[in-house]
């Protein structure tokens, strides 16, 4: 399902004195299959964006396509079930919205709303508790006696568990430990490529950006300001300092190294294992001359 | 989530109002809302009807704001309007349909009773919406103050105001997030049979609760952290004082109170 923003603008409370503007005017186009990552800090509009693709909030002027379901201000009365479905949405602290009395019955409460037989919602809870890295003994216990990384982890299988062609993840991994932090992003990725899912990140992050993402988009106070391949962003770089947003360590490392050093490597989007190899080859090369 | 919703709300603000000592505030409001019931023909409802627009007029809010915004107790105004106007047998029939009559007694009760509602109410939250939480319940420890005499818990209960009413809001945003994300579970609340939609609430409703809870612990245990114990010997940071526009409006309303209770017949 391709996703396409036009000119959307947002106003929180309109016509009283908390009257304020979200959004300004935003252009993206978001093709199927694609990973990409919305990055901005607090405030710059990041989690009003992605609640446009659920029909959760309409946009105040200009349109939302997503596959064939248009949303804009004249069409706020439709049925929305379809789109939902076809679009999860993980909240931030996804966590918070379980309330069944077991795991199983919390998983299946999404398909089942969705119209999916009761037989296919078991075959799904099987296939989702397994690849959400959790064991099947954990379906029979409370939501609520799980620790905190393991109900996040239910609770995206929740959401998985509807089949969403498009997955949009705010701030995913908020609150969790840096090993946890590393697995869900990992579990993301993982499912991104398996399922053929078009992956929407939200994220303060920017090594998250950079690592996963396709392209990266910048907000800042509600305005895109930037937009891109990896690449492309570090080439932008000095624009990202004048918004406070810090570059991933690899290549803070990466630009030390280039000024320091009399030769230069080349940023293509390279894991830090690459880099390192890349730098080995040179140091060859110097010391073979 | 409900933009429109005024009441319990709080608009920062520097007009006269907002500058009035909250005692002053409380105690004029508390009185009007007992003035309210003295009201016995046109000119008396005329003269609170006007006291309270322009008391709103003073505080610099506009008017449809507030008419709007208290859109749920619409409805309860209208339903208490159309109760009195078809089940009142007082005075002459005005008009009639087959067996249903309206008499002119309860045309004039539903629209007195209708009158005080709104009165009462946009009167109380203009309260609300130029005195913040915090001077709320600063006055009212203050004013019930010589209970403690009695041994009444007044700080006990002003804080259990001033907490109550700071997480208001909260809880509202609280909903709202976790509205939304059982709506994109699909959790349908606008549609469907009164039963479905009923059941509907359960996945709102519990979570809002636990949040709740764990916020209510947080909040223990925060207070405990720095020391808090009790009202006794608490010290205050900003002390509440009497200006001469308390003064000032303290005359002007005892002025127009004068006035209504020669109106009133």
């Amino acid at each position: 399902m391709d996703i396409q923003f036009k000119k959307v603008s947002y106003i929180y409370q309109p016509n009283t004195p908390f009257s304020h503007q979200a959004l300004h005017e935003i252009d993206l186009t978001i093709k199927s299959g694609e990973f990409i990552a919305i990055v901005g800090h607090t405030g710059s509009g990041k989690s009003t964006l992605l609640q446009h693709l659920n029909g959760l909030i309409y946009p105040a002027t200009g349109e939302v396509r997503i596959g064939e379901y248009v949303l804009n201000d004249e069409n706020r009365k439709q049925d929305l079930k379809e789109l939902r479905q076809k679009v999860g949405l993980v909240f931030q602290y996804p966590e918070h919205q379980l309330f069944e009395e077991t795991v199983e019955k919390d998983i299946a409460f999404g398909p089942r709303n969705f119209g999916v037989p009761d037989k296919l919602i078991d075959q799904r809870i099987k296939q989702v508790i397994e690849e959400v890295g959790l064991n099947e003994e954990i379906l029979s216990k409370s939501p609520f006696e799980l620790s905190g990384g393991q109900m996040r982890r239910v609770a995206i299988a929740g959401i998985l568990a509807a089949m969403p062609e498009v997955l949009v993840l705010d701030e995913p991994t908020a609150g969790l430990d840096p090993y946890g932090q590393q697995q869900m992003m990992a579990l993301f990725y993982r499912l991104h490529k398996e399922r053929k899912l078009t992956t929407i990140l939200v994220t303060h992050k920017m090594e998250d950006a950079f690592t996963y993402a396709d392209r990266i988009v910048v907000l800042e106070k509600g305005n895109k300001i930037l937009e891109g391949t990896p690449v492309d962003i570090f080439r932008d770089r000095r624009f990202l300092h004048n918004v406070r947003l810090e570059l991933p360590e690899i290549l803070l490392f990466l630009e030390k190294f280039n000024d320091t050093f009399p030769f230069t490597i080349e940023y293509k989007g390279q894991t830090v294992e690459e880099i390192a190899v890349e730098i080995d080859q040179k140091l060859k090369e110097i010391k073979g001359q | 989530m409900k933009s429109w919703l005024v009441i319990g709300q709080y608009v920062p603000g520097h007009s006269v109002l907002h500058r009035l000592d909250p005692r002053t505030k409380l105690l004029m409001i508390f009185t009007y809302v007992i003035i309210v019931f003295f009201a016995n023909n046109t000119l008396s409802y005329g003269l609170l009807a006007i006291f309270a627009i322009w008391t709103i007029f003073l505080s610099k809010l506009s008017l449809t704001y507030i008419l709007k915004g208290i859109t749920p107790i619409w409805f309860f105004i209208i339903f208490s309007f159309l109760i009195h106007l078809f089940f009142t047998n007082d005075g002459d029939i005005i008009w009639q349909l087959s067996g249903l009559k309206i008499y002119s007694g309860g045309l004039v009760k539903g629209l007195t009773i209708s009158l005080r509602f709104l009165l009462l109410i946009m009167v109380t939250s203009l309260l609300t919406l130029t005195t913040s939480p915090m001077e709320i319940t600063d006055a009212l420890e203050n004013l019930l103050s010589p209970l403690q005499k009695w041994k009444f818990p007044v700080h006990e209960l002003a804080l259990m105001l001033s907490i109550s009413l700071r997480f208001i809001p909260t809880l509202m945003d609280e909903l709202d997030k976790i509205s939304k994300a059982q709506a994109s579970r699909g959790v349908d609340l606008r549609t469907g049979s009164l039963k479905s939609r009923m059941y509907a609430v359960i996945p709102l409703l519990v979570p809002l609760f636990i949040s709740a809870f764990r916020r209510a612990e947080d909040l223990a245990m925060a207070m405990e952290a720095r020391g808090y114990r009790g009202g006794e010997g608490r010290t205050k940071l900003r002390q509440l004082s009497y200006s001469w526009l308390d003064f000032q409006a303290v005359v002007i309303y005892i002025f127009i109170m004068i006035i209504f209770f020669m109106l009133r017949n």
